[in-house]
C-alpha cells in the first residue's frame, strides 16, 4: 500500500512538472510577442523627465533585423533629433558598436557602456530577444497593476545574463499569463542593486501583432527620474545584410 | 516591545511600498501626458555659429560661419551630397578681416545594386580609428583651410574632401574600395573664395581598402596607397572591444619615405621605411564619463636628437614650421593625447570636455578645456586653450598666454 502511495505521488509529480509552463519557452513567447519576425523599422521618441519637468529628447529611427544563425537583433539607429545629432548612426551588432558621424565621416567603435543619449543606454532602445541571451526561472504567478493600469495575472520570471554582450546583468519580468504580452520589468545591476525599472504599455495592432507603443522608465535610485519612450511609424523594411557593417554607415539613409 | 519590534519594520516596508507606488503613478502619469513628437529624417541640415575669441597679447576677433550639408535623392538609384562652410572673421583692424569658404563635399552617387556602388566628386573620405592622429588618413593631408577650435575632431568637420572616383563592393562580412584621385593643381591656393584643387588633389593617388568581419568582434581593414612621385604606403586599422566599457584601438602605417624635415626643405635625400602608428584605449564610465589616452609615433618625424639639430638652425626650423603648419602629421616623433569628456556634468545638459596634447621630445603640452551648454536648437559654449613649452618647442612657439573663445550654435 505504502509503495503504490509513493508511486502514485510520483507520478502526480511527473505530471504537474509536465503541465507547469516552462520558464525559458514562456520569455521566447513573450520575445516573439515584443518583436517581430521580420526585419522593420520603427520611430522612438524618448523623453527624460526630472521631478516632472521635461528635459531633453531624441527622436531616433531603429532599424532591426534578426541574425540567421544566433536569432539576436543587429540594429541601425539613425538620429533624428535634436537636430545637433541628426544624422548620426550607430550601428549594434552583438557586442560590437560602431558610431557614425557624418559631419567628421568618423566612424568609431565605441563600448556599450558608452552613453550617446540621456539616461537611456544603447541597450534600451535596440530590438532585443531576452530568450538568446538570459536563462529564466520562473520564481512565481502574481497580480500585478500594469502600465495601463490594471490588475494583471502574471507570470514573474528571474532572468539571468548568459554572456558578458548585454546591458543588464539580471532582470525581473512580469509575463501576463492570459497573453505573454510582457507587462513590467526590473533591471540589476551584477551587484545586485537596482538599475531601472520599465512598465511596457499601450499594446495596440503594429507589424503584424499586437505589441507595446509605449515603455516607461524609472531610474532605480531617484524615481523622480522619469524617461518615456514612445514607438510609432512601424514599417517592414528590407535590409540588406550588407548594410549592417561599419563600412556601409557613410551610404546609410534608410528612408 | 516585542510587538514593536515586530510591527515597525512592517510599517516601513508598508510605507515604503505606498511610496514606490506612488512614484510608479507619478511616473505613468507624466507618460500619459507626454505629448507625440513627430520628425522624419530630413535632407538640409544647417549650422549657424558665432565665436568671440580673446586673449592676453593678441587682437580681439570675431567669427561668424554657415556650414550647410544637403543630401538627397536624384533619382531610384542615384544621390546627391553637398557640403560647404563659409568662416569669416572680424578684426580689430578691418585690414585684417578674412571670409573662407571650405567646399567640403559635393558628390553624387549610383547605386548598380545593393552591393556595388559608384561615386564621383569631392569627397571627405575618413579612415583611422585614432581621435588625436590618423596615419592612415592618406587623403586628409593639407585639407584643412580653417582652423576654427584645437579639438581634433573640429579639424576632420571642417577639411575639405577629395575629387575622386570611388567604387565600393560590399559583402555579408566586408566590403572593398577603390579610390582614385587625381592630380588637379600643384600648389594650395589661399584665396578665400578658391576652392583649392591644390590642396585636395596635389598628386594622383590610388587608394585601396579592404574590411572583412574576422570574428563577430573583429573587424579589421587593409589599405594600400599608391601616389605618384611617392612609394606605396601601407595601411591597417582594428577596434577591439575588450569588455562592457572598453574599446582598444590600434592604427598603423608604413611605407618608404623621406624624412619629414627633408621633405619640407625640398633636400635630395633617400627614401626609407618608417613606421606610423597610434595606439589607445577609450573607457566609459556608468556615469556618463568617457576617457581616451592615445600614444601616438612618426618614425619619419624629428626624434629629440634631429629636433635640436632643426631648432638650432632659424632657416630649417621656420621652413620645417611653415611646411607643417596646416598638417595634422605629428611635428616630432613621439606624442600622447588625453580626452576626457563629462556628459550631463553636475547639471543637466551641461558637457564638459578636457583635452591634453603632450610633446614626448620636447615636453610642449597643449590644454584645452570646453564647456557646452545646450539649449534646444542651440549650443553656448566656453572654451579656453593654453599651450606650455620653451619658445621654439612643438606647442610653446607663439602665442602661450591663455586664450578664451565663446561659441554660440544654432543648429536648424
Amino acid at each position: 500500500m505504502k509503495t503504490w502511495l509513493l508511486s502514485l505521488c510520483g507520478w502526480l509529480w511527473c505530471a504537474l512538472a509536465l503541465a507547469a509552463p516552462d520558464a525559458q519557452q514562456i520569455l521566447a513567447q513573450s520575445d516573439a510577442v515584443r518583436n517581430p519576425d521580420r526585419p522593420f523599422s520603427l520611430t522612438v521618441s524618448l523623453t527624460e523627465y526630472k521631478d516632472g519637468a521635461a528635459g531633453e529628447s531624441n527622436t531616433l529611427v531603429v532599424y532591426s533585423k534578426a541574425e540567421a544563425q544566433s536569432g539576436q537583433f543587429r540594429s541601425l539607429i539613425r538620429f533624428l533629433l535634436p537636430r545637433r545629432d541628426a544624422g548620426k548612426l550607430m550601428l549594434k551588432n552583438g557586442n560590437e558598436l560602431w558610431f557614425y558621424d557624418p559631419s567628421s565621416k568618423a566612424s568609431i567603435a565605441i563600448s556599450p557602456q558608452q552613453r550617446l543619449m540621456g539616461q537611456a543606454s544603447n541597450g534600451d532602445v535596440v530590438t532585443v530577444n531576452l530568450a538568446r541571451d538570459y536563462r529564466a526561472t520562473q520564481v512565481s504567478e502574481e497580480v500585478i497593476k500594469d502600465g495601463d493600469r490594471q490588475m494583471r495575472h502574471c507570470y514573474k520570471l528571474r532572468l539571468v545574463a548568459q554572456n558578458d554582450s548585454v546591458t543588464y546583468h539580471a532582470i525581473d519580468l512580469w509575463v501576463d499569463v492570459d497573453n505573454l504580452r510582457s507587462r513590467k520589468a526590473l533591471f540589476y545591476a551584477e551587484s545586485g542593486s537596482l538599475l531601472k525599472q520599465a512598465y511596457y504599455r499601450g499594446y495596440a495592432q503594429v507589424l503584424g501583432g499586437t505589441r507595446p507603443t509605449e515603455t516607461v522608465i524609472i531610474d532605480g535610485l531617484n524615481p523622480r527620474w522619469v524617461t518615456v519612450m514612445r514607438y510609432s511609424n512601424h514599417a517592414w523594411r528590407d535590409i540588406p545584410e550588407a548594410w549592417l557593417q561599419r563600412d556601409y554607415l557613410p551610404r546609410f539613409r534608410g528612408e | 516591545m516585542m510587538v514593536w519590534r515586530i510591527l515597525l519594520p512592517a510599517l516601513a516596508a508598508g510605507l515604503a511600498c505606498a511610496a514606490a507606488l506612488a512614484d510608479d503613478e507619478m511616473a505613468l502619469q507624466l507618460a500619459d501626458q507626454a505629448a507625440q513628437v513627430s520628425e522624419k529624417p530630413r535632407d538640409v541640415s544647417v549650422l549657424l555659429e558665432s565665436a568671440l575669441l580673446v586673449g592676453a597679447g593678441q587682437p580681439g576677433m570675431q567669427r561668424q560661419s554657415v556650414d550647410v550639408r544637403w543630401n538627397g535623392r536624384l533619382g531610384q538609384d542615384w544621390q546627391g551630397v553637398l557640403a560647404d562652410r563659409v568662416d569669416s572673421r572680424f578684426f580689430d583692424a578691418p585690414a585684417r578681416n578674412q571670409t573662407v569658404n571650405t567646399l567640403k563635399e559635393a558628390y553624387v552617387s549610383r547605386t548598380i545594386d545593393e552591393r556595388r556602388i559608384l561615386d564621383l566628386g569631392r569627397i571627405n573620405t575618413r579612415y583611422g580609428v585614432g581621435y588625436g592622429y590618423n596615419p592612415t588618413d592618406f587623403l586628409g593631408q593639407g585639407t584643412v583651410r580653417s582652423v576654427v577650435s584645437a579639438d581634433q575632431e573640429s579639424w576632420r568637420q571642417n577639411r575639405l574632401g577629395n575629387v575622386m572616383l570611388r567604387w565600393q563592393n560590399l559583402w555579408d562580412s566586408g566590403s572593398l574600395t577603390a579610390i582614385w584621385s587625381p592630380r588637379l593643381a600643384g600648389q594650395p591656393d589661399n584665396r578665400g573664395s578658391s576652392p583649392d584643387w591644390g590642396a585636395s588633389n596635389p598628386r594622383d593617388r590610388l587608394l585601396l581598402v579592404l574590411s572583412q568581419h574576422l570574428t563577430p568582434t573583429l573587424y579589421p581593414q587593409w589599405m594600400l596607397l599608391n601616389e605618384q612621385d611617392g612609394s606605396p604606403q601601407l595601411g591597417f586599422n582594428l577596434s577591439w572591444g575588450f569588455d562592457n566599457a572598453t574599446v582598444l584601438y590600434l592604427e598603423w602605417a608604413g611605407g618608404r619615405q623621406q624624412r619629414m624635415v627633408d621633405r619640407a626643405l625640398a633636400a635630395d635625400t633617400p627614401s626609407v621605411w618608417h613606421n606610423r602608428s597610434t595606439v589607445g584605449i577609450n573607457w566609459s564610465s556608468a556615469g556618463k564619463l568617457n576617457w581616451i589616452v592615445e600614444w601616438q609615433f612618426d618614425g619619419a618625424a624629428p626624434d629629440r636628437q634631429d629636433w635640436q639639430a632643426v631648432q638650432a638652425n632659424p632657416a630649417q626650423y621656420g621652413a620645417y614650421r611653415a611646411a607643417m603648419a596646416n598638417s595634422s602629421d605629428l611635428l616630432t616623433r613621439r606624442s600622447a593625447m588625453v580626452r576626457a569628456a563629462w556628459q550631463d556634468a553636475m547639471i543637466d545638459k551641461l558637457d564638459l570636455v578636457a583635452i591634453y596634447n603632450l610633446d614626448l621630445i620636447d615636453h610642449s603640452a597643449s590644454h584645452w578645456l570646453e564647456a557646452r551648454y545646450h539649449l534646444g536648437a542651440c549650443d553656448l559654449a566656453l572654451q579656453w586653450q593654453q599651450n606650455r613649452g620653451g619658445a621654439l618647442s612643438h606647442y610653446g612657439a607663439g602665442n602661450t598666454a591663455a586664450i578664451w573663445q565663446l561659441v554660440f550654435d544654432y543648429f536648424y
